[in-house]
């Protein structure tokens, strides 16, 4: 409601009134009557001229959505020593089914993906026959869905399984990346005899010849506190060192870090094993592999930056916490115009080496940056041939980001650097626009930040706006535009590029025609964004660095480990030589098993650059995969991965609880973690309703013909007394 | 008609630069007196213009910690004289995510005083957004120092404490405290004169502290780029035939 301005009227009202009676009572009748209907008018007036108005807010109370995503996986059926499924079951009813009071729930199952299901069929299926627990892929879909159905609403989900997890990607990050608090149920047995396990091993993905890294194994014990095990590890099989290490409480991870220099460059394969403590019975986690590349150095950047600003800063930190990459870096602190009143020992500023590292240093780097560089004032155009012959000749990479000293307007479109870029560039008038944005991502390798397209564009949708660009005039033939801009467009018609790249010569070349990607890392204050900033600039740092992270053709299989005779299946990503979906290629794949037998099979196209092929896993051991692809009789590349085959199917081994998995993931997701047999409540810690505003109406009070006749009346009321009284 | 003019070209400007200018964004609280040195920031944005290529912009903001415009501002400032209310738990997470996201803030205390309630509230609010990182003295050997000028001393209007404080996370400071009133050695009165004396080291003391001023901001724009190994060869070499202590190593 609105109606201040109306009291306040009404209040004038009353004191008029009250001062009407106090003349016609203490002092002349008549002449306090007209007052009184002098006053009255005057009210009226001033009633109708601030015009009141009643506003009434609709709003309705939408209850939170909630998915219960119940593990139908093999191991939920096995019966010994305790019945899980009789536990999921007991589960649902004793912890989910009271949500539903609460919250909106919807039922899920799931085992490879997660399909929408009844309370009642979870509760009355006894099939449990999925060959895999595939968490991170059910949270994924799951949580796409519920966005896509109750778009606004307060959302969480919850998990009830056994924890042992078998599909590729991790857990615990997808529910971290999924946006919605993941509460999880444990539905099976913990461990009785001893038990102890390597949990991880890892090594980073690229290591260096030469130079020094740690593998760190993660080891866990069960009923086994306090007890000391040696963790050996092996690099290709033959054994590098072995530790000691002490077991802490069930749950709780010990580290175990060897310090490794490769030799050589290539594949790497490191293997940590634990010795079984006596009497343990469940000997297949006892070992875990990991695979590292072997580069030959480490990547060397040299960045210049025309002056002090936050672009700057947030790059930094992205360049300098990443060990792969090794930074110099140069920033105009002070521009030539600028007056410096103290003398030079005060200050720390060195002079910028232009002769140096455009003529004796430059070839030694892979990759350099120019942000908002004035180049004219500090060297000579012909300088830029070394950049480049940098990159199309040496193999290295060009960055160029944007700002009012960039592109077409830092005088670029006149150097030989303009050649290099995958944009055409305005002269010095391009146009600089400093309006806020958000970028329209395309579909592209690079581009991609979640596990789904779907969470893509959600994870895009979230990133924050960016607030300059320079617009060039067009994108290259052969460019590939990773981003646009929604609403400015080139000269050439197209929506201006934000994000361009191509390979030019042996080197590659990226455009990104804006400084104002920091706005990525600091983010809107919904959640916090810097990992995703972190995370795709590392991605196009890798690109622009040649290092496998995005490779023309990747090849990858759909677990970790198999059982005997379960089938392996392989996908290969192909990308052509602008790095997008290449639909027309040839992939052919070599595969050769635990007993050195080979066969080649083709892979078939599935989509956007995706092809499949699958292989038995009959022989119990390591599979080896070459994929080779091909396009018009040429080589695009080659790419080699392995798959281990085990004697049983982890799905019906994994008898026990991974309660660490699965406090992981409600801890990464701000959700909670419950152990259905302790008897404690189960909680979500979650409004039950969001509140939402669906409109909003205002009627006039003042807009009534009701009020035009009660003050015609007064007037007419005075006119009638001073008429009588002989006052007109 | 040449105030409009001005106008106009100042508000061109800033937009034209807008992506990486320095706002002088002040964190607006609740209870107290967020806005002490009104008239300090368009001088040190004016000499921070002279000397160097920020691109500071003259006029203050104000900014509260709910608004959403927190995060266009990746350095805030923040200034008192006196005690202010607590933070509601909703300002404390969004502060977190704030530093979180790579923000700085950087904290004045107008008052020069050690102690001051201002710092008390400060301390405070500190300990519930960095539970386990507490406000702490800045190394010698910080980048802060040697981000424009060589080792300025730590000084304000007072010198209530000869080293600033901090909270580091992941190698970067995400807070500066300064107790010493440094933002204060930039307020003039109508005239052109300095509005505050500088007490006890007088006129020296407040270009020791105006340069101190150029480091912090500078960091906050920089980060850690003068511990680069090329820059720290250059610097230790300036310092010894300056005959200046080393942080970190004997003289």
């Amino acid at each position: 409601m609105n109606i201040e301005a109306g009291f306040i009227a009404l209040a004038g009202a009353v004191i008029a009134a009250l001062s009407a009676i106090y003349v016609y009572f203490k002092a002349d009748r008549k002449r306090g009557l007209l007052t009184a209907l002098r006053a009255a008018a005057y009210i009226l007036i001033i009633f109708a001229l601030v015009k009141p108005s009643f506003e009434r807010t609709l709003t309705i109370k939408r209850r939170t959505a909630v998915a219960v995503i119940a593990d139908v996986s093999k191991s939920m059926g096995l019966k010994k020593p305790e019945d899980k499924a009789a536990l999921l079951k007991a589960a649902i009813k004793e912890k989910a089914v009271p949500l539903a009071g609460i919250f909106d729930v919807s039922w899920y199952a799931f085992s490879g993906t997660a399909q929408k299901t009844s309370l009642e069929d979870l509760l009355k299926s006894n099939r449990f026959a999925g060959d895999s627990t595939d968490i991170a892929s059910a949270l994924d879909s799951v949580a796409g869905e519920l966005e896509k159905e109750r778009p606004g609403v307060k959302k969480a989900l919850v998990i009830i399984s056994d924890g042992n997890n078998n599909g590729v990607l991790d857990p615990a990050e997808a529910a971290k990346h999924a946006g919605i608090p993941v509460y999880t149920i444990s539905a099976g047995p913990q461990k009785k005899g001893v038990d102890v396990a390597v949990r991880s091993i890892s090594a980073g993905e690229l290591g260096f010849t030469g130079m020094q890294s740690t593998v760190t194994v993660n080891i866990s014990g069960a009923n086994a506190s306090g007890r000391t095990v040696r963790v050996a590890l092996k690099a290709d099989g033959i054994e590098f060192g072995s530790k000691e290490a002490v077991l802490q409480d069930d749950g709780l991870e010990t580290a175990v870090k060897f310090e490794v220099t490769p030799k050589d460059t290539g594949l790497v394969r490191y293997r940590a094993e634990v010795k079984p403590l006596p009497g343990e019975e469940d000997k297949s986690n006892n070992s875990a592999e990991c695979e590292v590349r072997v580069l030959k150095e480490k990547v060397r950047i040299l960045y210049l930056s025309g002056h002090p600003n936050y672009e700057y800063r947030f790059l930094r930190q992205v360049l300098k916490t990443n060990p792969n990459y090794e930074m110099v870096s140069f920033i105009l602190l002070r521009g030539i115009n600028n007056v410096m009143a103290f003398p030079e020992d005060q200050l720390t500023l060195i002079p910028f080496p232009v002769t140096e590292l455009f003529t004796r240093d430059l070839p030694q780097f892979d990759i350099v940056i120019l942000e908002s560089f004035p180049y004219s004032e500090y060297m000579p155009s012909k300088m830029f041939d070394s950049l480049a012959r940098l990159v199309t000749e040496r193999g290295g990479a060009l960055l160029m980001m944007g700002g009012d000293q960039s592109f077409g307007r830092g005088g670029y479109a006149a150097t030989p650097l303009a050649d290099l870029l995958p944009v055409t560039l305005d002269g010095p008038s391009e146009l600089y626009d400093t309006a806020p944005y958000r970028m329209i991502p395309e579909q592209h390798p690079l581009n991609s930040l979640s596990y789904s397209k779907d969470g893509d564009a959600l994870l895009w949708k979230s990133m924050a706006e960016l607030s300059d660009i320079n617009v060039a005039a067009a994108s290259k033939p052969g460019a590939v535009v990773l981003g646009r801009h929604p609403v400015i467009k080139s000269k050439s018609g197209e929506f201006a590029p934000v994000l361009a790249a191509w390979q030019k010569g042996r080197g590659r070349v990226m455009a990104c025609m804006t400084g104002s990607t920091w706005r990525w890392a600091m983010g809107t204050g919904q959640e916090t964004s810097s990992g995703l900033y972190a995370r795709y600039w590392q991605g196009l740092f890798n690109w622009l660095s040649g290092v496998p992270d995005v490779k023309q053709v990747k090849i990858a299989s759909d677990k970790k480990s198999y059982a005997k005779n379960e089938t392996v299946r392989l996908s290969v990503s192909v990308l052509d030589e602008h790095y997008r979906y290449e639909n027309a290629a040839t992939v052919a794949l070599s595969v050769s098993d635990p007993d050195g037998k080979k066969a080649r099979e083709v892979c078939r196209l599935s989509g956007n650059g995706i092809y499949e092929c699958s292989v038995a896993g009959e022989v119990p051991g390591k599979y080896s995969f070459e994929a080779s692809v091909y396009k018009q009789g040429k080589e695009l590349g080659k790419d080699a991965c392995t798959a281990e085959v085990t004697g049983s199917l982890s799905e019906e081994t994994d008898i026990y609880l991974n309660e660490t998995l699965l406090s992981e993931i409600a801890k990464k997701s701000g959700g909670e973690y419950l152990n259905a047999a302790s008897g404690k409540p189960f909680l979500l810690k979650i409004d039950p309703e969001t509140e939402e505003t669906v409109s909003k109406t205002r009627k006039a009070l003042w807009d009534s013909p009701v009020l035009f006749l009660f003050a015609a009346l007064i007037l007419c009321g005075e006119w009638y007394v001073r008429r009588t009284s002989g006052m007109l | 008609m040449r105030k409009m003019l001005q106008a106009f070209m100042l508000v061109f400007f800033s937009c034209l630069l807008f992506a990486n200018n320095l706002y002088f964004a002040h964190l607006k609280y609740d209870g107290g007196n967020w806005d002490t040195q009104i008239t300090a920031w368009g001088e040190l944005a004016d000499f921070l213009v002279s000397i160097s290529n920020v691109r500071a912009v003259r006029e203050p903001l104000a900014v509260s910690p709910e608004s959403p415009e927190l995060f266009n501002y990746p350095v805030i400032f923040m200034t008192g004289n006196a005690a202010f209310n607590e933070w509601k738990p909703a300002v404390i997470e969004r502060l977190k995510k704030y530093f979180d996201a790579g923000g700085i803030l950087i904290i004045d205390d107008s008052t020069g005083v050690k102690d001051s309630a201002f710092a008390g509230s400060v301390r405070r609010e500190l300990a519930k957004i960095f539970p386990n990182e507490p406000l702490e003295r800045i190394k010698e050997s910080n980048a802060i120092f040697l981000s424009f000028f060589l080792m300025p001393k730590v000084c304000g209007v007072r010198q209530a404490a000869p080293f600033l404080e901090g909270v580091e996370r992941s190698g970067q400071l995400s807070v500066i405290f300064s107790a010493n009133d440094m933002f204060g050695t930039w307020e003039k009165d109508k005239l052109g004169n300095w509005l505050k004396e500088c007490s006890p080291g007088g006129e020296a003391q407040r270009l020791e502290a105006q340069k101190l001023c150029v480091n912090v901001i500078m960091y906050a724009m920089v980060g850690t780029y003068k511990l680069d190994a090329i820059h720290t060869d250059y610097i230790r070499q300036k310092m010894n035939t300056l005959n200046m202590k080393i942080p970190g190593q004997a003289k």
